[in-house]
């Protein structure tokens, strides 16, 4: 097992304690506690500390957990560190936030050993694969003598520019959160950036993400008037979790997006990228009745994206 | 017949340490009830008794303090959907929050014995 080095910050000296023990016996025994925001910016500071995930206790007095996250995601050395939301509170409102600024994960108190040791896993699994990636980018940055992003067509690469756009696990994540109930009260659409090959062929791994970033902010602008997250989920894809069941039209956000690429035009011409054209997906809700899955309804959001329109469509040009 | 090993109680320092503070919050939820009366002090005593609720939601369960651990949950959830809605009188808490020390007091009872 890859060992992790963690960071705990709670203001609960007790469940300080408490979440110490839970971790060892789960195997984790590198545990740095610390019981207060303040204090835990301090050590993330410390350039002779390093810390491979962060668990935050979102209720603190002075600086809250989202606090704390937002001012540590401007760290260099953490931004783009797991964050591991632990808290007590239910409230949608907090578990919305905590992801937007920048949280990956979300669990509640009390800790279950169970649910804690899966989460944790997974940030173990998340991380190998950056270490992974991160040694072969830099065996060909050196070869190459050039800086490189190594970015696959498939994966979901973090696009953090816009400011309601959090990575596709963690928007998976916090849609998990959510329960039934929550889930009914929610709408979910799929943007496809139907020449999404074309663009990522014709150029490299920078220019592919800064194109994905471009089209998540013009996006996240089509959204505006909603509370929501975009999370992009690779192939060219997509996904807007929004906090409300609303019918908003397609075409309505299509216009809008395509009008803000527009202005693109010109710099994409230069480029010789093509610019990117994006087709959005039928709005889909949560039956309170049927037992839709949070991952199916992604999955439905995705599909309707991908699948473009028979009639009357637009000039999507080559599409794949 | 063998003789029996007990595993050690691994959690017990926690437990105690546990106890110790809820013997604090009693005395400081005394206080913060009456602090509560004066309505100029109304909104900070009820914060702060929902921060100690939420402490003890926190840990109570999971150190064999379950009812509890579900008392100061409810308390917890119900001053934060109070502040939410910028209401939150002694009247429509006072009820819990007698069970909360109750809740603490029992707890504490139940370690003595």
């Amino acid at each position: 097992m890859t060992s992790m080095r963690l960071l705990a910050v709670d203001d609960d000296p007790v469940f300080l304690m408490l979440l110490k023990h839970v971790l060892s016996t789960i195997g984790y025994e590198d545990i740095q506690t610390v019981n207060s925001g303040a204090a835990a910016i301090a050590l993330l500071r410390d350039p002779k500390e390093h810390f491979d995930c962060l668990l935050l206790d979102i209720d603190m007095p002075e600086m809250t957990g989202i606090e704390l996250c937002q001012r540590l995601r401007h760290i260099p050395a953490y931004r783009d560190t797991p964050v591991l939301m632990i808290t007590a509170m239910k409230t949608l409102h907090f578990v919305e936030n905590a992801f937007r600024a920048g949280a990956n994960d979300y669990i509640h108190k009390p800790v279950d050993e169970l649910e804690l040791g899966t989460r944790l896993r997974m940030i173990r699994e998340l991380l190998a694969e950056r270490r992974r990636r991160a040694s072969v980018e830099t065996q060909v940055a050196s070869n190459l003598g050039l800086p490189v992003l190594n970015v696959t067509f498939e994966e979901p690469v973090s696009i953090t520019e816009a400011g309601s756009v959090i990575d596709y696990l963690a928007l998976e994540n916090y849609a998990l959160t959510l329960g039934r109930l929550r889930l009914y009260g929610h709408s979910v659409m799929g943007f496809s950036v139907v020449n999404a090959l074309e663009i990522y062929r014709s150029t490299d791994g920078i220019g592919y993400v800064d194109t994905m970033a471009i089209v998540a902010s013009a996006i996240d602008r089509a959204l505006k008037s909603f509370n929501h997250l975009i999370a992009f989920a690779g192939r060219g894809e997509f996904v807007a979790m929004i906090s409300q069941r609303t019918d908003v039209s397609s075409e309505v956000l299509q216009d809008e997006i395509e009008m803000t690429m527009a202005r693109y035009a010109a710099v994409y011409n230069d480029l010789e990228i093509p610019l990117p054209k994006v087709h959005v997906g039928e709005i889909m809700h949560a039956g309170f009745f049927t037992r839709t899955t949070v991952n199916q309804l992604i999955a439905k959001a995705r599909e309707s994206a991908a699948r473009l329109p028979v009639f009357g469509m637009r000039d999507f040009g080559r599409a794949y | 017949m063998g003789i029996e090993v007990l595993a050690p109680d691994v959690l017990m320092p926690i437990r105690q340490r546990f106890l110790s503070m809820l013997e604090d919050y009693t005395i400081q939820i005394s206080i913060l009830h009456e602090d509560a009366e004066d309505p100029a002090e109304l909104a900070e005593a009820m914060a702060d008794i929902g921060s100690i609720a939420h402490r003890v939601a926190g840990v109570a369960a999971t150190l064999g303090y379950e009812p509890l651990g579900v008392v100061a949950s409810r308390l917890d959830q119900q001053l934060v959907a109070g502040r939410q809605r910028g209401s939150c009188t002694l009247e429509e808490n006072d009820h819990l929050i007698r069970l909360f020390r109750a809740a603490i007091n029992n707890a504490l009872d139940e370690s003595a014995t």
